[in-house]
């Protein structure tokens, strides 16, 4: 992506994400009689409990890689990268950076000596700024 | 510059709904069950070795592009489709179909897009809207989810056009550029109904049809012992959202090629087509059993409530009457 494009939506909060339950989309369904038609429908009896596991497990993962960013046992980019629901490689696609190279970056020791035109890029990405992603508890000020 | 483009119908497949509301745009009127026949969207598959969302990939459909591409095709449409490597061309190209006075399909990613309700801002990237207007850096985007015609600015629109991940569509857009003057809806639906069967029994490959959700149905009688209760319920809540709630119109599109069967009885007055139409409403149930009690299993993740041995048998279930329905739809003779 060049450089000069700067797109100004907002990604989602999936730490704090709640499920609208009652967002309709188009079902179909059939009659006795064999007849189809459709409908909007919100719910088709399972929509809480799948959806909201759904997210269970994305938000699982970003408190397991809060704390252990607050242990120092990883960088402060494994738990934005939770936070956006990426994985190594997906991250890797979209900040341009090498799978192995991230990979290094999520050790605590060497994340301390990235220099800025880099932490630049994964802040991009994250939509924070740099004071953010070297400490995530500012994030919350 | 914005087209006279009529957003007609909220629809449940995305691309199938696209492709309506493009073909609407030429005064062809076709019903979103209609598209899907003919394009045989209608698939199983089952991608142990791909990953969305940490689990594995069930997908009960085609895949991205084949319907509209197969709906042109097959009702002898010309269309050309596009992917371009850099966004700045991609962007150029497509102001330039706009400006011909064609509205523009193009496949997104749904992380980065706005107006997208929230929980459905995953990393998907197979999602399909039309374009049909510009104005002050801003398009005009009639999406088959959302209602009302939807604004998106240049930069954001560049980013949805290029997520990065699996199944990427580096831009990817379609658009129809001639059409003939008589479009007759028979003899598609019947190529329509031949390629679905085809690609329903005889692929010879484990993972797809028939077979794959066979093999769906083994696997899944595994994963507890394999991977534990809490990860195999993770992998079912995953099969179950996008058999349920990725744009399928219910059991995973069982319903709409009922519909579309049903449809088709009409158009090639054949009452047999009906007889299978409802058929595949009853698979249809069967399966919305299945998603219906399998989420049940989401609620305790440690402890499921239903055996999954006793979902994988309804699955089986499913398997034998979706190939009891396709053996008898090959049959049907339609001279």
């Amino acid at each position: 992506m060049s450089e000069e494009i700067r797109p100004n939506v907002k990604i989602i909060d999936a730490e704090t994400l709640e499920v609208n339950l009652d967002y309709e989309i188009t079902h179909y369904k059939m009659d006795e009689n064999g007849n189809y038609s459709h409908c909007m429908l919100a719910n088709w009896g399972g929509k809480e409990l799948t959806n909201t596991q759904s997210w269970e497990i994305v938000k699982e993962r970003i408190r397991d890689a809060k704390e252990k960013v607050m242990k120092n046992e990883v960088s402060p980019i494994a738990y934005f990268m939770e936070k956006c629901i990426t994985d190594v490689s997906t991250l890797s696609k979209y900040v341009g950076i090498a799978k192995w190279r991230i990979k290094r970056h999520l050790k605590p020791a060497i994340f301390n000596k990235i220099n800025t035109k880099v932490l630049q890029k994964y802040a991009d990405f994250f939509q924070i700024d740099i004071e953010q992603l070297k400490n995530i508890e500012s994030n919350k000020k | 510059m914005k087209l006279n483009f009529d957003h007609k119908q909220l629809s449940a497949h995305c691309e199938s709904g696209a492709t309506v509301n493009l073909l609407g745009y030429y005064n062809v009127k076709i019903s979103e069950p209609m598209v899907f026949g003919i394009g045989a969207g209608y698939y199983f598959g089952h991608l142990p070795f791909m990953k969305m969302n940490f689990s594995p990939i069930t997908t009960y459909r085609s895949l991205p592009g084949l319907v509209f591409s197969r709906t042109c095709k097959n009702l002898g449409l010309s269309y050309e489709r596009k992917t371009f490597k850099s966004p700045q061309k991609s962007m150029d190209e497509l102001d330039r179909v706009l400006d011909s006075g064609n509205p523009c399909g193009v496949q997104v990613g749904t992380f980065h897009l706005p107006f997208f309700p929230q929980e459905y801002r995953m990393h998907y990237n197979m999602h399909n809207m039309v374009v049909f207007g510009k104005e002050n850096n801003e398009y005009f985007v009639a999406d088959s989810v959302v209602p009302g015609d939807c604004r998106i600015s240049y930069d954001d629109f560049v980013r949805v056009r290029y997520p990065k991940g699996a199944f990427a569509p580096n831009g990817k857009m379609y658009h129809i550029t001639n059409i003939p003057e008589n479009i007759d809806f028979k003899a598609p639906a019947i190529t329509g109904i031949k390629k679905t069967c085809y690609e329903m029994l005889d692929i010879p490959f484990p993972l797809v049809g028939i077979k794959g959700i066979r093999y769906f149905a083994r696997r899944l009688r595994k994963w507890p012992m394999k991977k534990g209760n809490k990860v195999a319920s993770q992998y079912l809540g995953q099969s179950i959202l996008s058999l349920e709630e990725i744009g399928t119109g219910g059991a995973g599109y069982r319903f709409i090629y009922g519909a579309f069967l049903n449809e088709a009885a009409d158009l090639l007055q054949r009452e047999e087509l009906k007889e299978i139409g409802k058929e595949m409403g009853e698979a249809g149930n069967r399966w919305r059993n299945f998603s219906y009690l399998g989420a049940r299993n989401c609620k305790n993740r440690a402890e499921p409530e239903h055996t999954y041995d006793f979902l994988a048998d309804i699955i089986m279930d499913c398997a034998d009457m979706e190939e009891k329905i396709f053996k008898k739809l090959r049959k049907v003779n339609f001279k």
